[in-house]
């Protein structure tokens, strides 16, 4: 069958646009004073789509980035990328080919094109991109591009990613190159076509109208740099920018030694009833190029929690980036170096009409995760542990039973914790490569005023994190109970049955877990993609997932684990007998430096691994904290009458 | 009426500037003593009087106000040097203060460590208790676990205790009886609640608040009343007052209740400095106010003569919660260090050069080249004229840095290399112009610069001229503008009520007119006991909401007039039309989500318009010429250089020209003019 998964491999084009790239043909200051514009234009587009944003996706959660491109014939290149989430970056060229394939001979100032289709270079659909075409002179010089989670895309579920889609046709409305505005012009025949198949037209109207305005404002910004200093002279330094961080970028990478690097790592689901799936990577390192190759992982979701090339392009990237100095900048010289792959038809590339509504999350988090697993021996001082995955961020929403009104809230409030790496313990609430620590989370008063629901809990739980000399970001206990009505929740996310790794001899985090607490004082746990109940006189409790460990835990300065003891952070059991630090029980917890020595001493006798776990399931969250009793559920979902009313399973006999 | 005096302690220098009832201005820069910060002020205030021609005790009994902005607040909590905090907090929410929203700066720097919290967890204590958002209590206080809390706090040497529990704000009475357990158990102990510091929704913000008001609140109590003491037993006749992070001032009694007002205080008088200079420009009501001094580039905003105001002010990575005047600063400043990256691109800054060692030219060991050696290389600062001449530049060593660090490994000549320096370090201060204008909806074009600093008069016009800005003012108190400001400034308190309601809701006016004149009578009586007749009494209200179901608040004035429906209407008109501007589109079929209402209750008694003393009786002639480069030209020109005590009222001076004042020089590029005030500011006309 002809699909359009095959996305023509393009040649990367590596000659400039100008005929004369040499440094000396370009002025110091003026390149200095190009570039910062550059990186300004694009900090304003990044500032006028969060202020005039309508839905707390974009405004509050941030999930969109900006980017300037050029318009070179081989294919656009990014010129600039002001980062809100680390997944779009360097997931955007092969769309931009798209549009201009679809509409070659007949871009005009004044356009705007729109594209949403995960099979024409997108990441996936709710990430609507929206592209300007910016002349100069009457020449096409480069792109503003912005691209934005929708609330809802018009998918079978009222959700913008349903984990248990059987395809792409039910995870909403597919939008391939698309001109929204035409010289000009908005058709509003189109505009009505987008608008009739999402809910919320008025909330995505006023996030659309954002995501204009934004590709407007840095062409403005465009225009008013090229006036001021030429439109070829411009274009020429936008080349020499390019030269300039590939000069930079090369020379890290050539640091790197030569070499393959293999890396196995497992998602916990793939939404739909599979577990344990391999993601596995080869790394082929020579000179300053990179190639990561997917290949030999394992089946694609039968349900949404399958990659696109975009999301394969972005995995393979970003970890290269925070490997190399961060003050790079992220363009075209950069992206360059590296190229992925994987087979098609596996969960690592997705083939035409697979659904892939989860991919930034599932699989890109483990897709992630397995480059840093792969490469920590070549540069262990640069790679960090693994991070928290997408997970423990509820959709709940419900009929407020005072007031009779629907209700619905995602809540990032209870995420779990960063990787730890070298001189850093990880931070508390960056899960995910999709955020790094560019989601925010909402006010705890905030919420209590806005949904009918109380934060009972939002605390570090103790030992939910991995060890090391650094240590991993703290999971969380937390535990929100509706107060007027029943509400429902959906989650997706994994990596709470396969947690983050520890390397370096770092440990595994534990894993963590999600379950209902109901009246009676019973659990249901549950796995962390999937839709329940909560009744009113019950509690959603989650325990999210800490950060890996890096290093030995027998080397952290003993005074730090004194403190994370003290403030617990950690057990007494965990200090003595995984950090081999002795405390006494006084008032202030001392040091017993004797006791330490002595303990580190006998600890050290056995070796750490360099990398744990290399099983799959090796979470130990949910066999330590089950009791009698309770009972487990995979993946559960609600039965629905005709009247739409949710209703929930009790029966126990599952667990 | 008496004198004003404004008394600005900097990381180098401490200003005093005193305001005569007359109009003359005095400005005396003392070397700060950062140890025995009361010792730099006694010395400045003695020579401020000298150049009077009068002593300390008649200059202070002589004078109506005298305004202190002190920096030991904002350094306690930049250094991190402070007292043990404990903190009370609701059960299950131990880690508000550690979590903030989950974001995180410079997101591809893995190895970047979290800032440390101000209050270590095991010093941050839940307890049992629990209000709803609607004011009913879900449970009940449990005293013996806050009794048992302090003496937990008590043991562990505790010196100040935050009281900071979810939704005290609608109820602050578990807040204040915990406080009260506190101080029983805990005597000497200053114990501070969230609902009196910030009594805001938002409990992060609000907890940082209390946090770091207990934080500082020992340090600054000490301080600021050994400083009332002196300041009275030297002579002057009332007492003090403090400059706060609103713009405003307060006595020291506010400023103990709510320490969190003190920090980040001293640029906050831009505005009020701003204001009194540009009153005779063509736009006094829209002011762009930068400072550039040797380590940072402040710019602050004032429209519709009001300074523009922000409540996500963070000092030390932690916000302060507060509303207080929006300050961007940026590290520009004459000791920017200028420097190549591992690509070859030049930059400048951010990391200063500091005082020690300070510039290659200050010969104290600096060998990188600075902002400041570029500007002496290409000629628009002279070796001798530093300071007054008080402090002696070494050209040389400014060359040989410049050449060594930049012109060399770029094949440019020093020249073009020191004149690339000024070029970028004015891009960067350009862009933060346009972070703070442009990028909020707001046209500089429409505004009048207003630049202070040693480094401002150096740079202003070229900046002035990348924005489109058409008039610059280099007032006569430049190299003090701060201390200026604290001068002039208004008392001001600050009070906001959360009262959520949308405003087009039954009985939303009468509501909030009983919000109002409940603040306004607080204000009132406040006022009154500073000393202000109605009259001098000014009451701006304010809201703060958004369209329903929106993320992010905006705050707009209330149309003056009694609150009932009509003004609400036009209170939502007005609020679409800010967010149109704001935001490129409005919601007209939308009601506003109201959040915060808060009142600003200022005290104000006009200050004298500035004169110039006439210190010398010469003719305006230029001292002498020299090869400067014109950024606004990008060349050398051949220009005249005057002497800012030349100068007279009224005198033109057409670029390209250099006025050497006391504490800064003036660059005018040619196409500009210069036009002496009355007061003897310098008004530039960009493209005149």
């Amino acid at each position: 069958m002809a699909t359009a998964t095959q996305i023509d491999p393009i040649p990367l084009p590596d000659a400039p646009i100008s005929a004369e790239p040499t440094d000396a043909a370009f002025d110091p200051i003026t390149f200095s004073v190009i570039r910062n514009r550059f990186e300004a234009i694009g900090r304003e587009m990044t500032l006028a789509m969060e202020q005039t944003a309508w839905t707390s996706v974009i405004a509050l959660a941030r999930d969109y980035s900006c980017m300037i491109y050029d318009a070179h014939p081989d294919g656009p290149r990014q010129v600039t990328m002001a980062e809100c989430l680390p997944i779009h970056c360097n997931s955007i060229r092969t769309l931009l080919i798209e549009i201009v394939r679809a509409f070659e001979g007949d871009i005009h100032d004044g356009d705007v094109f729109l594209c949403n289709d995960p099979y024409k270079g997108n990441t996936h659909i709710p990430d609507l991109v929206t592209a300007m075409p910016v002349f100069v002179e009457g020449k096409h010089v480069f792109w503003t591009v912005a691209r934005g989670h929708q609330l809802d895309t018009g998918a079978i579920e009222a959700s913008s990613i349903v984990p248990a889609a059987r395809s792409v046709f039910q995870e909403g409305i597919v939008i391939p190159p698309l001109r929204l505005i035409d010289r000009g012009v908005e058709r509003h025949d189109v505009l009505e076509l987008y608008l009739a198949n999402v809910r919320y037209r008025d909330a995505l109207h006023g996030d659309l109208r954002a995501q204009l305005g934004c590709v407007g404002v840095a062409r403005k910004g465009l225009v008013e740099l090229c006036e001021q200093y030429g439109r070829d002279e411009v274009v020429r330094y936008s080349d020499g920018l390019m030269d300039y961080a590939d000069r930079r970028a090369s020379e890290e990478l050539r640091r790197i030694p030569d070499g393959v690097y293999a890396g196995l790592t497992w998602t916990d689901t793939d939404g739909n009833g599979a577990t344990d799936i391999p993601v596995r990577v080869k790394i082929t390192k020579t000179g300053a190029d990179i190639h990561v190759d997917y290949g030999g992982s394992g089946a694609p979701s039968t349900g949404s929690f399958n990659a696109t090339y975009a999301v394969m392009m972005a995995t393979a990237t970003i970890p290269f980036l925070y490997y190399i100095d961060s003050d790079i900048p992220h363009n075209h010289g950069v992206l360059k170096h590296i190229t992925a792959t994987a087979d098609p038809g596996t969960i690592c590339l997705a083939e035409w009409p697979s659904a892939v509504g989860g991919a930034t999350q599932n699989p890109a988090d483990p897709m992630h995760e397995v480059i840093n697993i792969a490469m920590a021996p070549a540069i262990p001082d640069r790679v960090p542990a693994g991070g928290a995955h997408t997970s423990h961020i509820p959709n709940f929403n419900g009929i407020d039973s005072r007031t009779g009104k629907e209700w619905g809230c995602m809540l990032f409030n209870s995420g779990g914790g960063q990787g730890a790496a070298k001189d850093a313990d990880g931070w508390p609430l960056l899960f995910t490569i999709a955020g790094m620590g560019g989601l925010k989370s909402a006010s705890i008063e905030q919420i209590e005023l806005l949904y009918p629901l109380r934060v009972e809990q939002n605390e570090i739980e103790t030992d939910a994190l991995g060890m090391g000399r650094w240590i991993g970001g703290p999971g969380l206990r937390t535990r929100y109970r509706p107060i007027a009505g029943d509400m429902e929740c959906v989650t997706f996310g994994e990596g709470c049955k396969n947690p983050p790794h520890g390397v370096n001899g770092g440990t595994m985090s534990p894993g963590g877990g999600i379950y209902i607490e109901h009246a009676d004082g019973r659990r249901t746990f549950m796995s962390t993609a999937g839709q329940t109940l909560i009744r009113e006189g019950e509690t959603w409790n989650g325990v999210s997932v800490g950060g890996g460990g890096w290093g030995n835990p027998l080397d952290r300065d003993p005074e730090r684990v004194r403190r994370d003891l003290r403030d617990e952070w950690i057990s007494d059991a965990t200090a003595r007998d995984v950090f081999g630090v002795v405390v006494r029980d006084d008032l202030e917890r001392t040091l017993d430096v004797e006791a330490t020595a002595a303990r580190r001493a006998e600890l050290r006798r056995v070796a750490r691994p360099a990398l744990e776990p290399t099983e799959p399931a090796a979470g130990t969250w949910t066999a330590r904290t089950m009791r009698p009793g309770d009972r487990y559920l995979e993946a559960p979902t609600i039965a629905r009458d005709f009247s739409g009313t949710a209703g929930r399973d009790d029966s126990w006999d599952t667990a | 009426m008496g004198h004003r005096v404004g008394i600005d302690i900097g990381g180098t220098f401490t200003d005093v500037v005193v305001l005569g009832d007359d109009g003359a201005f005095h400005i005396y820069k003392e070397d700060s003593t950062p140890d025995e910060p009361l010792l730099a002020i006694t010395r400045g205030l003695a020579g401020v009087a000298a150049q009077i021609g009068t002593d300390v005790a008649d200059l202070l009994r002589a004078t109506e106000f005298l305004v202190h902005g002190q920096t030991m607040a904002t350094n306690a909590l930049i250094q991190r040097r402070g007292p043990k905090v404990g903190l009370l907090c609701t059960q299950g929410f131990r880690d508000v203060t550690y979590l903030g929203y989950g974001w995180k700066p410079e997101r591809f720097n893995i190895h970047l460590p979290k800032p440390e919290d101000f209050v270590p967890r095991y010093l941050r204590l839940g307890i049992p208790e629990r209000t709803a958002a609607d004011g009913s209590e879900v449970a009940p206080l449990d005293e013996a676990a806050v009794r048992a809390a302090a003496r937990r706090l008590g043991a562990h040497g505790v010196q100040a205790v935050a009281v900071a529990y979810l939704w005290s704000i609608v109820d602050g009475r578990h807040e204040r009886r915990s406080a009260e357990i506190v101080r029983e158990e805990l005597p000497g102990v200053a114990v501070l609640c969230s609902c009196d510091v910030l009594p805001e929704i938002r409990e992060w913000e609000r907890t940082s608040a209390t946090v770091l008001s207990a934080f500082i609140a020992p340090i600054i109590g000490d301080y600021l009343r050994a400083f009332e003491t002196a300041m009275q037993d030297g002579g002057l006749p009332h007492a003090p007052l403090i400059m706060q992070v609103n713009g405003g001032c307060a006595a020291v009694p506010d400023i103990l209740a709510r320490p969190v007002n003190a920090v980040a205080s001293g640029p906050a008088a831009g505005p009020a400095a701003g204001a009194h200079y540009a009153a005779n420009t063509q736009s006094p009501d829209r002011l762009i106010v930068v400072d550039m001094g040797g380590t940072s580039f402040d710019v602050c905003m004032l429209r519709d003569g009001e300074p523009v105001m922000s409540t996500d002010i963070q000092v030390a990575d932690q916000p302060i919660g507060v509303n207080g005047v929006e300050v961007l600063s940026v590290g520009a400043g004459g000791g920017s260090v200028a420097w190549l990256d591992s690509g070859n691109a030049l930059r400048v800054g951010p990391h200063s050069a500091g005082s020690q060692p300070g510039p290659a030219c200050y010969a104290r060991g600096g060998a990188q080249p600075t902002v400041t050696d570029a500007n002496l290389a290409v000629g628009r600062m002279a070796a001798g004229a530093f300071l007054g001449g008080r402090r002696a530049l070494d050209a040389d060593l400014a060359h040989a840095a410049v050449g060594t660090h930049v012109a060399e490994p770029l094949n440019l000549s020093v020249r073009e290399a020191a004149a690339g320096i000024i070029t970028i370090v004015n891009a960067n201060m350009a862009s933060a112009i346009r972070a703070v204008s442009i990028e909020r909806g707001i046209d500089p074009r429409d505004y009048v610069m207003v630049a202070g600093g040693g480094a401002g008069g150096l740079h202003a016009a070229e900046l002035a001229r990348t924005l489109g800005i058409g008039e610059v003012l280099i007032p006569r108190s430049a190299g003090g503008l701060c201390a200026f400001g604290m001068a002039v400034t208004p008392v001001r308190h600050d009070s906001v009520r959360l009262h959520y309601c949308h405003t087009d809701q039954e009985g939303a006016a009468a509501a909030i007119r009983q919000v109002f004149d409940d603040l306004i009578a607080e204000g009132r009586a406040h006022l009154a006991a500073d000393g202000f007749a109605e009259d001098e009494m000014r009451f701006a209200r304010h809201l703060e909401g958004r369209y329903p179901g929106q993320v992010h608040n905006l705050t707009v004035p209330l149309p003056d007039g009694p609150i009932d429906d009509a003004l609400l209407r036009t209170l939502e008109t007005a609020f679409h039309a800010e967010h149109e501007k704001r935001f490129t589109y409005a919601m007209r079929d939308q009601p506003i989500e109201a959040l915060h209402w808060r009142l600003a209750a200022t005290g104000v008694r006009a200050a004298p318009a500035g004169r110039l003393q006439q210190t010398a009786v010469r003719r305006s002639e230029p001292t002498g010429t020299r090869r400067a480069y014109m950024a606004g030209v990008n060349a050398e020109v051949e220009t005249e250089v005057y002497r800012g005590d030349s100068l007279h009222p009224g005198d033109r001076l057409d670029g390209p020209a250099i006025v050497e004042f006391d504490t800064t020089t003036v660059v005018v590029n040619p196409g500009d003019r210069l036009t002496v005030q009355g007061d003897g500011s310098a008004l530039l006309t960009i493209g005149a």
